[in-house]
C-alpha cells in the first residue's frame, strides 16, 4: 500500500529534525510542509494545534488530516511517487500555489553544497517549490546532516537565501561554519 | 590629497563593569574634516566622544593627536589641545550672561587688567552678527531653550579656536531653521582647519554633512565610508541586519515550577529575591559585574550562605549548604573558569564525563573502563566533540569542545537545573552556535537552564526571561518585551564612573 502511514521508515535523525521544525510552527501560522520525508517527521511531529498546513504530498496531508485543529489544504497536480511517496507537482500544482501565502514554509532538498546551494533531482519539484518559496514569508530548509556535500540534478537557492535551517550535530564543520559566518540560524540536533 | 591626522583612535576599549560598550574601536579624524558617527542607542556613540573628551579613559588601546600620544585624565586636558565637546546638556553659566558664556576665559581686559565689559557685549554682538544667530547677548543663558543654548555652545567652541569639536546628537534636521547657522559653524571649524565630531540619530542630515561616517553597532565599527558613497538606505539596511540575531531559539516548553525563591537574601548580596522557574526555561542573568550576575547562581550552588527567605525545589524548601549537597539535588554548575572548577585537563575525555556522577557506573575495574569509554564515545557523537582519539587529554582540546566536555558531565550527571556562567566566552563561531543547540536540546527535554552571561546579545537572543540587576535591585524582562536595549538601559542606568 502506498499510503503506508504507520511504517516507521526514517531515521533517528530525519525524526529529530521534525521535533524541531515543529517547535518552529506557531499557533495560528498557515505553513507549507514539502514532500520529502524528512517533511512527513515534521508532519508526524506537529502538535495538534491551531494551524493551516499547505501541502503538495498526500502523506502529509493525510497525517495532518488526522489532528483535528489543523486545517490542511492539499495542491492538486500530477501525482507521481518519489522514493515512495506520493506527492503532486506540475502546471496544476504550481498554479494552485500562487494562490496562497504562507507564513512559513518546511522545504527539504536531496543536496547541499556550498558551492552550488541545495540542490534537487526532480525538475518539476524544484519548479513547484520556487513557486512556493515566492509565495512564503520565511523559508525553513529542513536537511539531515547526509545530505550536505552533496549535490544532485536541479538547482533550487543558494545556501544563503533562506535563514534558518534544521539539521543534524553531525553535520560538516565546514557548513556550520559557513552558515553561522553568513548569519544564518542552525538548528542542530542530536 | 595627503590628509594631515588630527586624531586618531585606535583599538579603543571601553568597559561598562564587565559590560563592553566599544571593542576594538578604531577611527582617524582629518583636518579640516566632518566625521559623522552613526548608530543606534546604546551603540556607543556617546562613550566615543566621552573618551575623546578626557570624560574617563578607555580600559585598552590608545589614541593620538598629531602624532602625539594622547591620554587626557579630565575634560581639561582635552581642552588644552582644543578639543572641545558639545553634549546633549547644555553646559553654560545660567545666571551668567550670553556673552560671558561664549567668551569664557577669554574675556577682553582693560589696561587695568580687570574686564571691559563693553568690548566683550561688542565682539559678541559682532560674532553674534557675522553667524547670524539672532540672539542678545546682554540675556543670562538662563533665558534660552535648549536648542539656543547648544547653539551658543557651539559659538562657543568656534570662538576658542578649537581644534576639534565633538557634537553630541544634535538635532540635525534641515527642518530647523537654525539648521544653517549650525552647518555654517561647522564649516568654519573646518575650513581654517579645524575638525567635528558629530553624532546623530538622523542619517539624512549626517551623510549631507559630513566628509566620512563611522557606523557603530554594539560597540564596533562596522563600517567606515565616505559619505558621499553611502545612502539612508544601505545604512539602515546596515544597522537592520537580521544578520545580527543568529541565535536558534526555539519556544520554550510550559513545564512545570522548578525552583521557587521566596524572598531570598544571601550574605553575598541578594536582597529578597522572589522568583518562579520552570522546566523547560532559560533564564538568563543580568548585571554589569560578575558578583551580581553570580548572587543567585552561588546561593544555589551552596557557595553562599542564605541569610533569610527560602529556596524551594519541586515544591519542597531546601538548604543547600555545599556544592556537593547542590550536585545531590540536580543542580549543575558550569564556571566560566572551566579549568579551575571542574576540567581535569590531564585527564582524557571519558574521565571528565563520568566524574560528576561516578555511583552510575556501578562496575568496577575494567568493566568500569569499558564502560566509561561507551558512555564517552556516546556523547563524543552526539555533541560532536572533536577528538583524534577518546584517550586525548582534554587540555589537548580547543575551547569550543572542552565546553561541550563540561556540558556533557552535567548532562551525564542528569542534573535537571543546569548553571551556566559565559558559556560561549572566548568560543568561536560554530562552537557558539553547538553550544546553543545544546541549551535547546537540554531544555526540551525539560530541564532548566540559568545563563550568567555578560553578553547581553546571547541572553537576549536565548533566552525566556532575564533576571536583570542594576546596583542589587533586581528586575526581571519576559519575551517579547525583552529587548537588548531595555536590559541594558536598566542594568547601566546611568552609566556612571566612579
Amino acid at each position: 500500500m502506498l499510503l503506508n502511514l504507520n511504517a516507521d521508515l526514517y531515521s533517528a535523525e530525519k525524526r529529530q529534525i521534525g521535533r524541531v521544525a515543529a517547535n518552529l510552527v506557531n499557533e495560528g501560522e498557515a505553513v507549507f510542509i514539502g514532500s520529502g520525508s524528512t517533511c512527513l517527521c515534521l508532519a508526524r511531529e506537529l502538535p495538534d494545534m491551531r494551524a493551516i498546513v499547505v501541502t503538495n504530498s498526500l502523506h502529509v496531508a493525510a497525517v495532518t488530516a488526522s489532528k483535528r485543529q489543523v486545517s490542511t489544504v492539499l495542491l492538486g497536480g500530477d501525482v507521481e511517487l518519489a522514493d515512495g511517496l506520493l506527492a503532486s507537482r506540475g502546471m496544476y500544482a504550481e498554479e494552485n500555489i500562487r494562490n496562497m501565502f504562507v507564513d512559513k514554509a518546511f522545504l527539504s532538498a536531496q543536496g547541499a553544497s556550498i558551492a552550488v546551494g541545495y540542490t534537487m533531482n526532480s525538475r518539476e519539484q524544484a519548479a513547484l517549490y520556487k513557486r512556493v518559496i515566492e509565495r512564503a514569508a520565511e523559508v525553513v530548509m529542513l536537511m539531515d546532516y547526509s545530505k550536505f556535500g552533496r549535490r544532485t540534478l536541479v538547482p533550487l537557492a543558494p545556501l544563503t537565501a533562506f535563514r534558518r535551517v534544521v539539521s543534524n550535530n553531525q553535520i560538516d564543520e565546514k557548513y556550520r561554519e559557513y552558515y553561522v559566518e553568513n548569519g544564518i540560524k542552525l538548528y542542530t540536533s542530536p | 590629497m595627503q590628509q594631515h591626522v588630527f586624531l586618531e583612535l585606535s583599538d579603543i576599549t571601553v568597559r561598562y563593569g564587565d559590560v563592553e560598550a566599544l571593542s576594538g574601536v578604531g577611527v582617524e579624524i582629518c583636518r579640516g574634516e566632518i566625521v559623522g558617527v552613526i548608530g543606534e542607542n546604546g551603540a556607543g556613540k556617546t562613550t566615543l566622544l566621552n573618551i575623546i573628551a578626557g570624560v574617563f579613559a578607555p580600559e585598552g588601546g590608545s589614541m593620538r593627536v598629531d602624532g602625539q600620544a594622547y591620554r587626557p585624565r579630565t575634560p581639561a586636558d582635552a581642552d588644552r589641545l582644543g578639543i572641545v565637546s558639545v553634549m546633549n546638556t547644555p553646559n553654560l553659566v545660567g545666571t551668567l550672561s550670553v556673552a560671558e558664556n561664549v567668551m569664557h576665559d577669554r574675556y577682553p581686559r582693560n589696561r587695568l587688567g580687570m574686564i571691559d565689559w563693553r568690548r566683550l557685549f561688542g565682539e559678541c554682538r559682532r560674532l553674534f552678527q557675522e553667524l547670524d544667530i539672532p540672539i542678545d547677548p546682554s540675556i543670562p543663558a538662563d533665558r534660552l531653550g535648549m536648542r539656543e543654548k547648544r547653539l551658543v555652545e557651539l559659538v562657543r567652541a568656534y570662538h576658542s579656536g578649537a581644534q576639534l569639536v565633538l557634537l553630541d546628537e544634535p538635532d540635525l534636521s534641515r527642518e530647523d531653521e537654525r539648521f544653517p547657522t549650525t552647518l555654517n559653524l561647522l564649516r568654519r571649524v573646518t575650513a581654517r582647519g579645524g575638525s567635528v565630531l558629530v553624532t546623530t540619530h538622523r542619517i539624512q542630515t549626517i551623510l549631507e554633512i559630513a566628509d566620512r561616517v563611522t557606523i557603530l553597532d554594539n560597540g564596533r565599527v562596522r563600517l567606515t565610508e565616505r559619505s558621499a558613497a553611502l545612502d539612508q538606505e544601505a545604512v539602515l539596511k546596515l544597522l537592520d541586519d537580521p544578520r545580527k540575531d543568529v541565535y536558534p531559539k526555539l519556544r520554550a516548553l510550559a513545564g512545570k515550577p522548578v525552583l521557587r525563591l521566596e524572598a531570598l537574601a544571601t550574605r553575598g548580596g541578594l536582597n529578597s529575591l522572589s522568583l518562579e522557574v520552570r522546566g523547560g526555561e532559560i533564564l538568563g542573568i543580568a548585571a554589569l559585574t560578575g558578583d551580581q550576575r553570580m548572587w543567585l547562581p552561588n546561593a544555589l550552588y551552596g557557595l553562599d550562605e542564605v541569610i533569610s527567605g527560602e529556596i524551594r525545589l519541586h515544591g519542597q524548601r531546601m538548604r543547600i549548604p555545599d556544592p556537593a549537597a547542590a550536585v545531590r539535588l540536580g543542580i549543575g554548575y558550569l564556571s566560566e573558569d572551566r579549568v579551575a572548577w571542574g576540567l581535569q585537563s590531564g585527564f582524557a575525555v571519558p574521565e571528565n564525563i563520568t566524574l560528576s556522577n561516578l555511583g552510575k557506573i556501578r562496575v568496577r575495574g575494567l568493566l568500569r573502563r569499558r564502560e566509561e569509554l561507551r558512555v564517552a564515545r556516546g556523547y563524543v557523537r552526539r555533541f560532536n566533540i572533536r577528538v583524534r582519539s577518546l584517550s586525548d587529554k582534554v587540555s589537548t582540546l580547543s575551547t569550543g569542545n572542552q565546553q561541550k566536555v563540561l556540558l556533557s558531565r552535567w548532562l551525564f550527571s542528569n542534573c535537571r537545573i543546569l548553571i551556566l556562567e559565559e558559556p560561549t566566552k572566548n568560543i568561536d563561531g560554530p562552537s557558539r552556535n553547538e553550544i546553543y543547540n545544546f541549551m535547546n536540546a537540554y531544555v526540551q527535554r525539560g530541564g532548566t537552564l540559568l545563563i550568567a552571561s555578560s553578553d547581553i546579545d546571547e541572553m537576549v537572543g536565548m533566552c525566556d526571561r532575564v533576571l536583570a540587576f542594576r546596583a542589587g535591585a533586581p528586575r526581571v524582562f519576559a519575551r517579547p518585551e525583552m529587548t537588548k536595549s531595555a536590559v541594558f538601559s536598566y542594568i547601566a542606568g546611568k552609566p556612571q564612573r566612579d
